[in-house]
Order: structure tokens, then C-alpha cells, then sequence
């Protein structure tokens, strides 16, 4: 039986005058069956006396926690009480039980009670349901086979371990203790570095492989429906205000990404180094069928292609346009020798475009429950999370990262082995 | 260079890519897993907010309808029947009562011209409807949840994993076929 009130169970607590009372753990009230009450009150003939709604206002339309049927409000000897019609119990607000037995007096037997004793067991005995209750739902939700994972932890275990000591075998005959066929050199540095290099490979696979299916197994909300949390939505990307320009091309846009490079030279050696690079911070609206919502793309990760990317030209000769958006950013275009060679890159996502976003979806502070969600929620970062825009759709984006894990998780143990292979080879020696 | 050194540089390297696989697949498993109990719980936190309004448009609906009383008893038990529903199959029996205990309190309202002009029941008619509709919206990601789980199951080779672990398809929330039957209306006889 569920409180009328507050809709939870309802607690048995026997008492010295014979029925069980089914009691509100949250101290809303008590159910007696029907009958039950004349063995809380003296005067039971008085209780006969008492009229429908007699000066009482009808608050709730609610349910008896017995049969389900409609509980009606009644006055008794001047207390407040809803009774059921079909199985004539009544429903007790605290401290009600008390004043009819006041009221009630004068009977053959004393009766006396302490109602708040009632509610304390209720609420006592709610407590211990509660914490029993979780234990359970705990061992209900799905829970693996702990023996399977043992076992095949442990085979995998020691499949490991024999082939440690296989390749200690292989490596005692390749290689005499303090002697090698060669001492080390800048072909072994290569060497030790590309097996380093084949081992990050295979974490970055490793990375990546996770990253992607992570997308795979978060389904595309709606944005009228979004919940706090990690969501994904796709729509058209909208600005919060007026349109951004992209630095160098001027281009109206939503968001945009710049980097800035310049040429620099060391002896025989040239190279580009980053020398700017940067985000714009402010928030655009993504829209779908169903609403919009606000994106902070603050530490968002953006994946946008390079054709959309604006380079120019790396000659020394810069459009006016750009040199404008470096002395914008605060970048130089001179150096003490002349003007800088430099190489500008942007790319930006076009207003109405459209968007794939994944991120954390947050209440705004202050943000009422029943708001909607295009006020209540904004999707921005959170730490642990990833945080992604990208005007590519989903199946795109796993398209790409697909072949970057296969290309890291597969070459990258083959780097580590050939590296290692080669240095045993060449600088191994046999005992 | 000898075999036994090309043989264990393999087996270790193999062994490690497998256990990586392994564990990465098992993790995939457990997080879509916990998608699905996550998409649930977000749809019960709705279905608590509509529940919640039902009494205040019960409360309206009693003064204008006072003829109308089974529609109204029966929005008051399917309400009971949610609250004393235990599992995910109860309470999706119960929410669809409710729908259309719903459904059918707003249609039979459209006959009611000066409860339809109540501001009151004009505000929580369309706070239900925004819920209903989010629940519909929310419904749809909990079936899109336990199919992309469902499918992992029963891909190669995260299928053997699951059945070592005991990992198990999940039933989609499904409409019942008497849910999709049309509300039949009926209306009191109302003094002119």
C-alpha cells in the first residue's frame, strides 16, 4: 500500500490495541481498515455520528491505498479524515488518530497510545527497508559471471607469462649477457625509438578505438527531450546573437579555428612552427526538429575538414584581408629581415550548417525543472568527458576514426616488432 | 636471428592486442549496459513530473466535468496503477493506461467550452502535452539504446564475450495492441 500523500509504502507496525496500522514513514498519516478504529477509541457509538465533508474542503482527487478507489473527505467528531467508499476504510492525517480518540472518550476501557511512537517505528522501519531495498535492486540489476572473468583473466595470464619466458628464451639465444656483436649506435637509437614509437602507436590506436565507440553507443537525442549528461544531438548550427567573421577570409560563420605558422630556418633545416593558434568562445545554437539548444564550445575538440581550411600563400606575399586578421590577433608580419613567410589555416562552420555535436548537457544555475530545455540546458564540457563538434555526420566521423585505429592498433605492434627484430639482428650476439 | 625469439616477440605482442580487445569490448558491453538503466531512470524522472500535474488537472477537470466522472476515476487509478507498479514492464503497462486515460480526459474536455477557456487547465493541458511528448522522445532513445546493445551482443566477437559474462538481449519497450486501438468516447448526458 502506497501513502496517498507522498506515494511511499506503507509500514505495518503492530500495536498493543490488536490491528497492524499501516503507517507513513514520512509522518503524512495512517490507514486503519474498516472497523479498525473502534479499537482505538473509547467511545466507538460516537464515531456514528459524522457527515460527509461536514465544513471540510476537498483538496486532492486521491486513491485508497487499499482497493484503488476514490478516498472522499469526511469530518468525524470535528477531525479531518478522507474515507474509502468501496472498502470503508479511512485515511488518518498525523495527529489525527489522537484527536478522535480525545474526542472519543468515555468508554468501558481506557485506551491511550502515543501516535508519534507510531510514526517513529514507520519511519525507523522505512530506513531499514530502504537500505535493504538497494542492497537488492544492486544484485537484480545484471552483475557478470564473476567465474568466467576469473577464468579467462587468469588464462590470459599465464598464455602471457609462457610466452614471456619464450621470448626471454629467444632473447638469452640472440643475445650473450654484456656482449653485443656491435655497441650501440645512432642505427640502435632509431631503432629502441621506433619501437617506442610502434608501442605509443598501438596506445593511440587503443585511444582512438575507444573514442569511437563511445560515439557508437550514445544514440542522437532529440533536443527537445535532452537529459543532464552525455548526449549527442545533430542540427543546424545557429548564432546566439550577431554572425563571427573568420579572421582571415572574413567569412560569416558560427564558430571558427585558426592556426598561424611561420617559416623559419636553422642552418640547412627549414621548418613551420606554430607561432598562433586559437578558438572563438562564443556559444551558437544547434537546432533540430524538435528545439535548440545552447553550445559552449569551450575546450570542445573540433573536427572539421581541411578542404574548408583557408591557406595562403606561403610565398611572402599575404592578401590585405589577412594581414588585417594578424594585426587583429596581435601577430607581426614583419620580422628584423623583412616580411615573415607565414602560413595561415582556418576553418570554421557556416551558419545553418549543419552540426554534429557530443558533449555534456548542464542546467544552467538557477534553471527551473519545468523550463524548457532550450532555457533549462547548454551542452559544454566536462572534466572526464568528451567534448566534440564537428560538422561531419556520425557515420563520417566513424568512418574516419575507423581507419586511423586500424592504421594505429595494427602498425603499431608491427613498428615495435621489426624495430626489435632488427636490433636483435644487428646487434645481437650469438652465445 | 632464431625462431624462438621471432616466436615469443608474436605471442607476447598477440597476447596483449587480444587482452586489449578483450577488455575494450567487455567495457563497450557494460557501458551500453548502463545506457539503457540510465535511459529508463530518465524517462521515470517525466513520468514522475506528469504524475505530479495530474492532480492539479483533475482538480480543475472535477468542477467543469461533474458528469464525466469515470474519465476522471480512471486518470486517478492509472496514476495508482504506476505508483504500484515494481518493474519495467509493470510500469510501460501502466504508462500506457495512462496515455490514454489522458487522451481520452482531453477529448472528452473539447466538449467542455468553459473548461477549455480555464487558464489553469489551458496551462497543465499543455505541461502535459510537452511532457508526453518528451516521454515519446525518450522512449524512442531507450529502444535506440538497447537495439545498438542488443546488436553488439550479437556481433562477432563481442558475442562470446557476452555469453561468458552473461550478457543477455533486452526486450524493446513495445506498444501493446490494445493501445493502438482508437479511445472510444463516450459522453454523459449533460443538462442544455
Amino acid at each position: 500500500m502506497h501513502c496517498p500523500n507522498c506515494q511511499n509504502d506503507l509500514v505495518e507496525i503492530p500495536t498493543l490495541e490488536g490491528p497492524q496500522l499501516d503507517v507513513c514513514p514520512g509522518q503524512h498519516g495512517l490507514w486503519l481498515d474498516g472497523g479498525e478504529i473502534n479499537l482505538f477509541v473509547e467511545n466507538y457509538r460516537a464515531l456514528a455520528s459524522h457527515g460527509p465533508g461536514a465544513g471540510v474542503a476537498a483538496v486532492h482527487w486521491t486513491t485508497c491505498p487499499k482497493c484503488g478507489g476514490l478516498l472522499d473527505p469526511e469530518s468525524v467528531l470535528a477531525t479531518a479524515l478522507l474515507a474509502c467508499r468501496a472498502c470503508r476504510g479511512w485515511w488518518l492525517p498525523n495527529g489525527s488518530l489522537t484527536q478522535l480518540n480525545a474526542a472519543a472518550r468515555g468508554g468501558a476501557a481506557q485506551i491511550r497510545f502515543d501516535e508519534a511512537e507510531f510514526y517513529r517505528q514507520a519511519e525507523k522501519r522505512g530506513l531499514q527497508s530502504l537500505t535493504r531495498g538497494a542492497g537488492q535492486a544492486g544484485q537484480s540489476r545484471h552483475q557478470p559471471c564473476a567465474e568466467h572473468v576469473w577464468f579467462w583473466t587468469l588464462f590470459l595470464s599465464a598464455a602471457l607469462l609462457f610466452a614471456a619466458l619464450i621470448l626471454v628464451a629467444g632473447i638469452r639465444k640472440s643475445v650473450a649477457p654484456g656482449q653485443w656483436a656491435m655497441p650501440p649506435d645512432i642505427t640502435w637509437m632509431f631503432l629502441a625509438t621506433g619501437v617506442l614509437a610502434g608501442i605509443g602507436l598501438s596506445a593511440y590506436g587503443y585511444f582512438l578505438n575507444n573514442r569511437k565507440r563511445l560515439i557508437e553507443s550514445i544514440p542522437t537525442s532529440a533536443i527537445r527531450s535532452l537529459a543532464i549528461g552525455l548526449v549527442e544531438v545533430s542540427g543546424r548550427a545557429q548564432p546566439e546573437h550577431a554572425l563571427l567573421r573568420a579572421p582571415f577570409s572574413g567569412m560569416p560563420c558560427v564558430l571558427f579555428s585558426y592556426t598561424v605558422e611561420e617559416r623559419r630556418t636553422s642552418g640547412k633545416e627549414t621548418r613551420w612552427e606554430t607561432i598562433a593558434k586559437g578558438t572563438s568562445q562564443e556559444p551558437f545554437h544547434v537546432r533540430d526538429t524538435t528545439g535548440r539548444v545552447l553550445v559552449v564550445p569551450f575546450d570542445a575538440q573540433l573536427i572539421l575538414p581541411d578542404s574548408k581550411a583557408t591557406r595562403c600563400n606561403w610565398s611572402g606575399t599575404l592578401p590585405e584581408a589577412t594581414i588585417l586578421g594578424l594585426l587583429k590577433l596581435g601577430i607581426a608580419v614583419d620580422g628584423w629581415a623583412g616580411e615573415k613567410t607565414i602560413r595561415c589555416t582556418e576553418t570554421f562552420i557556416l551558419p545553418d550548417e549543419t552540426v554534429y555535436v557530443m558533449g555534456t548537457a548542464q542546467e544552467h544555475q538557477g534553471a527551473a525543472e519545468s523550463m524548457d530545455n532550450s532555457a533549462r540546458l547548454y551542452i559544454g564540457s566536462s572534466r572526464g568527458h568528451e567534448f566534440i563538434i564537428s560538422d561531419r555526420s556520425e557515420k563520417e566521423l566513424l568512418y574516419g576514426l575507423q581507419w586511423q585505429v586500424w592504421a594505429s592498433i595494427g602498425g603499431g605492434p608491427v613498428l615495435a616488432i621489426l624495430c626489435l627484430l632488427l636490433m636483435f639482428k644487428l646487434y645481437g650476439a650469438v652465445q | 636471428m632464431n625462431g624462438t625469439l621471432l616466436i615469443g616477440l608474436v605471442l607476447v605482442f598477440g597476447i596483449i592486442v587480444i587482452l586489449v580487445y578483450v577488455v575494450g569490448i567487455y567495457n563497450t558491453l557494460v557501458r551500453l549496459s548502463n545506457h539503457i538503466d540510465k535511459a529508463w531512470s530518465n524517462i521515470d524522472v517525466i513520468l514522475k513530473q506528469r504524475h505530479d500535474e495530474l492532480p492539479k488537472l483533475v482538480q480543475v477537470c472535477n468542477s467543469y466535468m461533474i458528469h464525466e466522472r469515470e474519465t476522471l476515476e480512471s486518470v486517478t487509478n492509472a496514476r495508482s496503477a504506476y505508483s504500484r507498479s515494481t518493474n519495467v514492464d509493470e510500469k510501460a503497462k501502466a504508462e500506457n493506461q495512462l496515455t490514454r486515460a489522458l487522451g481520452k480526459l482531453f477529448a472528452v474536455a473539447e466538449q467542455y467550452p468553459d473548461l477549455k477557456a480555464n487558464q489553469e487547465f489551458l496551462n497543465v493541458q499543455q505541461r502535459i502535452s510537452s511532457l508526453e511528448n518528451t516521454i515519446a522522445d525518450r522512449r524512442e532513445f531507450y529502444n535506440d539504446s538497447v537495439t545498438l546493445y542488443n546488436i553488439r551482443i550479437e556481433q562477432l566477437p563481442a558475442v562470446w564475450v557476452a555469453q561468458q559474462v552473461g550478457y543477455r538481449a533486452r526486450p524493446l519497450l513495445a506498444v501493446a495492441q490494445s493501445d493502438r486501438q482508437d479511445v472510444e468516447l463516450m459522453f454523459a448526458n449533460r443538462a442544455a
